[in-house]
């Protein structure tokens, strides 16, 4: 018994880029779970989204680099393609699509840009991050402490790997970085590598820098801070679009 | 969400999106505004919760009701569980946010017996007494539901009253009677159960006395006051047509077990197999029309973007309008990429025109329940498949290219003796042969039998009822007697832990002796008893032991027909004297037909309900 599936004309299809922000909870769903939230809300906005081919048809997201679980994004990027009736028709009203997108998105998903892009995702090189640290009145001394703990090298810190964990000299990876204090707050603000090739979670950094035991000694399940990616750049620091 | 979770404890457990609520389409309302507040809580992980279609369905039902607020609570795993415990921070609805100690009513939904210890679990964590006779005014409405209050005794001294049946229309009244009483100042708590042991499906079981003879057997349940009901007969929903039908889901962000759209196509069943407790507390039998499932199913589909649509009754095939059902469904589901999927199908009624239209068939696994491994046997248990049957089933999948097949069946069952073990062995061996005489094989690949045995439990509602579990020994040493028995190596045996089984069989037919047994287990923690990582045999029997309770009273004793069973109570419908008719029949090896063809008078007309197959 042979399927024979009608063979429809393969209609023409155009790239669309959506810039979106992922902050509050969603920081705690995973790539995988971001994935298929998109995928429904893009149906539900009706999309008209291209379904890669084959027996268990899904419409083809790409997302730019992935997102930890418990960190917050302002700058995220996913590609789709849409399909269009005919090789004439103009592309659609791109600011209509994101506007249904977001009218059936929670608010904490919230989808600011959309656009025909012409670049590609493995062009991203770096990406920016905010970390703010809970830390009673932080003195002068204390950031300079924190300063000197992550601008040294080697700065090793038991990296997670594909073979298991390994110390791991993380400080080529951090291309800037400086300290500040807003109130109670120490506010690292960082542009850590983001490619395929050379990827820092800034979990690490934060590790390393608990790990050096200048900030105040807390249970790591009461130390509380936030991760915060605020940009994506290219080689070239150019803002990644 | 939970508020006292705060960032750095969700980050250090498994999977935080299962606390942080605040999911696409939940339901938020204002506090100020609410007559009634209602916690519906489900006694197992948010993956699991999240993928309840009563959940679902009594969700939206609840929240129709404008001065109702219902909101969802689950049981923390182990992680988090341990970081709440010790810091004392109570378990709180994924809407609001607020601890369950602050609802008017805290509903849990009891779906099989080894969550029992989870829901205490629920009530312990949030600081709320676990018994009710120690429960003040200001404590919430402890209200237990679902098939496992078909025999509630167990668990009865821990809640304030139970739903008893389909709650789509009894839980609205209780909110009703609720506010009503709280308005007119006539609310107490006391007066409030007693007013609601009144309303159709509620069983309020302080208001019973409970004698027990000398050897453990009841002696009679009372009612304490001439008002209170003799037995609680269950609720139904007259017309599926007519009955509320969620239009949307509450979306998970994290994948769950049942992440699509459930089209529920009817309630009930038509077959009979003397061993299934759903298939006689769902009776009578109810059908959508495929005009209203083919509404639901494009509402839902519109409002939640699911491309996965599941098809769920008792037994699928059954549905007098599949054909109508599926062709409509599959006029617009092809072009919008929704696929179908049934889950359970039955070997006589398995067709290619079947399996050309559900994608699930055509790609996934397929699995199929014979249930016993001889004919004596299946007609002792009224299955009513033949091997023919089944064979004549699996060629169809593997003429179509299928290569592996999965076979439930069922040890322990009445009357079993090594032969029909044997039996499984053999007809598993036939299938394996079926595949290789099948011309159209796909000879890429070898084929691959899996059978899956559980061990049969005594069920209250069932012919087999009365039944007493095999002892424990015995049925490890069936387990290993079928394991002997297969020699090819292209069946692959999997088997249930026996020693769960026998915890199960000791609660499904339990009586409120062992409300005791719970009470301990509580105290120790005990939890998801149904997760191979919690469940210990060890600390049940210490626990049962130190109860002064023998498991064989409950689990392995075959009670007498005259006997008092606890679950007596308690009207389904179903009549015990059909229950007792069926199980002599079974005794006899006979049949019974099934409704489509004979009414055998099994009683649940009685209850009502626009039905196809009862007059």
């Amino acid at each position: 018994m042979v399927q024979v599936k009608e063979t429809k004309p393969k209609l023409p299809t155009r790239p669309v880029r959506f810039a979106f922000s992922k902050t509050g909870v969603l920081q705690y769903i995973s790539h995988l779970d971001l994935q298929r939230t998109m995928a429904h809300a893009i149906i539900r906005a009706g999309i008209p989204v291209w379904y890669t081919e084959g027996y268990n048809p899904k419409p083809r997201l790409q997302f730019s680099t992935p997102l930890s679980i418990g960190t917050e994004s302002r700058y995220e990027l996913m590609d789709l393609r849409i399909v269009l009736p005919d090789e004439n028709a103009p592309m659609p009203d791109l600011t209509a699509m994101k506007d249904a997108l977001n009218a059936t998105l929670p608010d904490e998903l919230n989808v600011f840009d959309a656009y025909e892009p012409s670049s590609k995702f493995a062009d991203i090189e770096f990406s920016a991050y905010t970390v703010r640290i809970e830390e009673e009145e932080p003195d002068e001394a204390k950031l300079e402490a924190c300063r000197r703990v992550l601008t040294s090298s080697p700065l090793v810190v038991l990296k997670r790997t594909k073979s298991g964990e390994k110390d791991t000299d993380i400080s080529p990876m951090i291309r800037t970085l400086s300290v500040a204090r807003e109130g109670n707050e120490i506010v690292l603000s960082m542009i850590l590598t983001a490619s395929s090739a050379s990827f820092l979670n800034p979990e690490y950094v934060v590790t390393a820098l608990l790990n050096a035991g200048v900030l105040k000694e807390i249970p790591r399940q009461e130390r509380e801070y936030s991760i915060m990616r605020e940009n994506l750049f290219d080689r070239d620091m150019k803002r990644f679009i | 969400m939970n508020h006292q979770l705060t960032s750095a404890l969700l980050k250090s457990v498994t999977k935080p999106g299962r606390y942080t609520g605040g999911e696409f389409k939940s339901i938020i309302k204002d506090p100020a505004k609410m007559a009634c507040r209602f916690a519906f809580c489900f006694p197992d992980t948010y993956e699991i919760g999240m993928s309840n279609l009563g959940v679902r369905i009594l969700y939206d039902v609840l929240n129709r009701e404008e001065d109702v607020w219902c909101e969802r609570a689950y049981a923390p795993w182990g992680d988090m569980d341990a970081v709440m415990s010790e810091r004392k921070i109570p378990i709180a609805t994924a809407e609001s946010g607020t601890p369950l100690g602050e609802f008017d009513i805290v509903g849990i939904t009891l779906q099989y017996e080894l969550c029992y210890t989870t829901a205490l679990r629920m009530l312990r964590l949030s600081g709320i007494p676990l018994l009710a006779s120690e429960r003040g005014e200001d404590a919430p409405i402890i209200l237990g539901g679902g098939p496992c209050t078909y025999n509630a005794e167990p668990i009865a001294d821990f809640f304030d009253i139970f739903s008893i049946g389909e709650g789509e229309e009894a839980l609205p009244e209780l909110c009703r009677l609720y506010i009503r009483m709280k308005e007119d100042g006539t609310y107490t708590k006391s007066a409030f159960l007693r007013a609601a042991a009144s309303l159709e499906g509620f069983y309020v079981p302080s208001l019973y006395r409970v004698s027990y003879k000398d050897d453990g057997r009841i002696e009679k349940y009372e009612p304490l006051y001439p008002d209170v009901p003799a037995k609680i007969r269950k609720r139904i929903v007259a017309d599926m047509d007519k009955a509320p039908y969620p239009e949307s889901f509450v979306m998970p962000y994290i994948e769950t077990v049942h992440d699509r759209i459930v089209l529920e196509v009817y309630r009930g069943c038509i077959r009979g197999c003397r061993f299934c407790q759903a298939g006689m507390v769902y009776r009578p039998i109810r059908e959508k029309s495929p005009e209203t499932l083919d509404r639901q199913a494009k509402c839902l589909f519109g409002n939640t973007g699911y491309d996965e649509m599941s098809l769920m009754s008792l037994s699928i095939s059954d549905y007098s309008r599949l054909d109508e059902l599926t062709d409509r469904l599959l006029a617009w589901t092809d072009d919008r990429h929704v696929s179908l999927s049934l889950p359970s199908l039955r070997v006589d009624s398995f067709t290619e025109e079947l399996m050309e239209k559900i994608a699930t068939v055509r790609t996934g696994g397929l699995t199929f329940a014979p249930e016993a491994g001889t004919q004596r046997l299946r007609d002792v248990i009224n299955k009513n498949v033949t091997e023919e049957d089944l064979l004549r089933a699996v060629n169809i999948a593997f003429g179509a290219g299928k290569n592996s097949v999965k076979l439930y069946f069922m040890q322990g069952l009445p009357t079993e003796t090594e032969e029909d073990l044997a039996g499984i062995a053999s007809l598993a061996g036939n299938v394996v042969h079926a595949f290789y005489k099948n011309p159209n094989r796909n000879r890429a690949k070898g084929v691959s039998v899996t059978i899956s045995v559980s061990c049969f439990i005594p069920k209250p509602f069932t012919p087999f009822q009365w039944e007493g579990q095999v002892p424990l020994d015995e049925l490890k040493r069936r387990q290993m007697y079928l394991k002997d028995c297969i020699t090819d190596r292209k069946i692959r045996y999997t088997y249930h832990d026996a020693e769960v089984s026998q915890v199960e069989a000791v609660f499904a037919r339990g009586d409120r002796k062992l409300s005791k047994a719970l009470l301990l287990a509580a105290e120790e923690n005990m939890m998801f008893d149904a997760w191979d990582e919690y469940f210990s045999y060890e600390k049940w029997m210490s626990v049962l032991e130190r109860a002064g309770i023998d498991p064989a009273f409950y689990a392995n004793r075959e009670f007498g027909e005259d006997e008092w069973l606890p679950w007596d109570i308690i009207d389904c419908g179903v009549t015990k004297s059909y229950l007792l008719r069926e199980r002599h029949r079974a005794y006899e090896e006979k049949t019974t037909p099934s409704c489509a063809e004979h009414c055998n008078g099994c009683g649940a007309n009685c209850l009502g309900g626009k039905n196809r197959w009862c007059k």
